[in-house]
């Protein structure tokens, strides 16, 4: 997904991709049992592998501009917790400006060479301040390790084989979609929930019955259920403001 | 030549519009058609042997993303319809459920007219009902809608909490009782001239207006002037009919 951030207005907009740096470090996981990852820009991509390490790859523009200066990744490791945090400093970026002529016509400039030419340029029906922003991060996951991956403006999608034992995983969304891919012959508890966005998947699963929450389009929808057999592991999907997509390999 | 080109750009513009209106049909034409929750709806009875089901779709953007997926609700029904619904038959009756969590959805439901009909509705987004034409037992429960009866029958059971009952007869049928309550808003009756029924009107807190010919209960020769609730007969009486307004007013009107 693709950003667009403007300082008085409610983000998310599209925007286009240009050069781009790439931005890749790594995290040994021998030491810890559990990994959490939260992002608060980019849309993320998980893929797991036979390795001990968590390697997180950004991919990153803000404004046309490659800016991997502006990423800030942080990582603790605390009580067996490996904990990745990403979020870039705006202050680093510079704002662009964006004049929209008739609803249609967009042009963009930086803030600085806008207050030079201010005075020559055509009358505009509408102004935005802010950033273009387009962000992927790529992240390889070790197979045996308890997952929480979060994003708060980003898409998630993971593509998970489930082939190492017991699992546990646990996906949350904000505002971007959460799209997940397994096979459809492993067992485990599935709980899948949003708030405002629907829930598709073309694998059958039982819906707890002991465990019904009445569908209310206010309150969105929360499902508990079971893929083949219970208590094998365990994936909890949630996107708050979208659409979860659970699917079978 | 330029009402020809108005009148073919108008036509190529409805026609695109009605296209994108999806529809999904069941053969069915006896039983009771019940409605689980369904947000907004309209149920019209009609001469035929489908349950119709439709939604205006012309709006809505396609999830590219869902293609090949099924839409699924923690209820554990799956979207069997495209529109967001799932239908099943139970008992000899048709359930319908919205499986869509969206608050925005409007369904028109066209109905054989040997078909019953139930609805019931508690959330507070949505919960309007429109019926018309329905001449089988009609019962309706919801907590927030407005209820819409048109070129009705009975017999019926309608109540609304907070929300509004307005129903216009076209005949009063003698097979079954008929009871019309709203407890926090109005109730506004229509009935053609020939009607009779055993009439009882109730509102504790509203007032009840009316320019029927209603045959009021004496006791020993007087009617009662002083109390909220008024009893008769319309054109020497019949099946019961019950109509309360707890805390709004009552209009019976006679076409």
């Amino acid at each position: 997904m693709k950003y667009s951030i403007y300082t008085a207005l409610l983000l998310l907009f599209c925007t286009t991709i240009q050069a781009q740096d790439i931005y890749t470090k790594s995290y040994a996981t021998n030491d810890v049992e559990k990994v959490q990852l939260e992002f608060m820009w980019g849309d993320l991509n998980v893929t797991f592998a036979d390795v001990n390490q968590v390697e997180v790859t950004y991919n990153l523009t803000v404004n046309g501009k490659s800016v991997t200066d502006a990423i800030e990744l942080s990582d603790k490791k605390r009580k067996g917790v490996l904990k990745l945090e990403g979020d870039l400093d705006f202050d680093e970026i510079e704002e662009q400006i964006t004049l929209i002529y008739q609803g249609e016509k967009k042009v963009t400039m930086s803030k600085d060479e806008f207050n030079k030419r201010k005075s020559s340029l055509d009358k505009w029906d509408m102004m935005n301040t802010g950033y273009d922003f387009d962000g992927h991060i790529t992240v390889v996951l070790p197979k045996n390790k308890i997952v929480k991956l979060e994003t708060t403006y980003g898409d998630i999608e993971v593509a998970f084989d489930g082939s190492k034992g017991d699992h546990n995983l646990s996906v949350l969304s904000t505002y971007g979609h959460v799209d997940m891919t397994i096979p459809a012959s492993i067992s485990t508890d599935l709980d899948l929930s949003s708030s405002y966005g629907e829930i598709y998947t073309d694998i059958d699963f039982k819906v707890n019955p002991n465990y019904t929450k009445r569908q209310d389009c206010q309150f969105g929808d929360h499902i508990k259920a079971v893929l083949n057999t219970k208590d094998q592991g365990s994936i909890a999907l949630e996107a708050t403001y979208d659409n979860i997509y659970l699917r079978k390999i | 030549m330029k009402n020809t080109l108005l009148t073919l750009i108008v036509s190529l513009a409805l026609i695109s519009l009605q296209a994108q209106s999806k529809e999904h049909k069941i053969s069915k034409s006896s039983g009771t058609l019940v409605l689980a929750g369904l947000n907004d709806v309209t149920v019209e009875s009609y001469n035929g042997s489908e349950i119709i089901f439709a939604t205006d779709s012309y709006d809505e953007e396609v999830d590219e993303r869902a293609a090949g997926l099924k839409l699924v609700n923690s209820l554990g029904l799956n979207d069997n319809t495209g529109l967001g619904l799932a239908v099943q038959e139970e008992n000899g009756n048709v359930v319908v459920s919205q499986v869509s969590s969206t608050c925005d959805s409007e369904f028109k439901i066209k109905v054989p007219s040997g078909m019953s009909l139930e609805y019931e509705h508690t959330n507070n987004s949505g919960g309007d009902i429109k019926v018309i034409g329905l001449s089988k037992e009609v019962i309706i429960s919801t907590t927030y809608g407005d209820v819409e009866l048109r070129d009705i029958t009975g017999p019926m059971a309608v109540k609304s909490v907070y929300g509004s009952v307005e129903a216009e007869f076209s005949s009063v049928s003698q097979s079954g009782s008929i009871t019309i309550e709203s407890i926090y808003d109005l109730v506004d009756i229509t009935l053609p001239s020939n009607a009779s029924a055993d009439i009882s009107m109730r509102t504790p807190y509203g007032e009840i207006y009316s320019n029927v010919d209603i045959d009021v209960e004496k006791s020993e020769g007087m009617r009662r002037v002083s109390s909220k609730t008024i009893k008769g007969t319309i054109n020497g009486g019949g099946v019961d009919f019950k109509v309360k307004a707890s805390y709004d007013n009552i209009y019976l009107r006679k076409k």
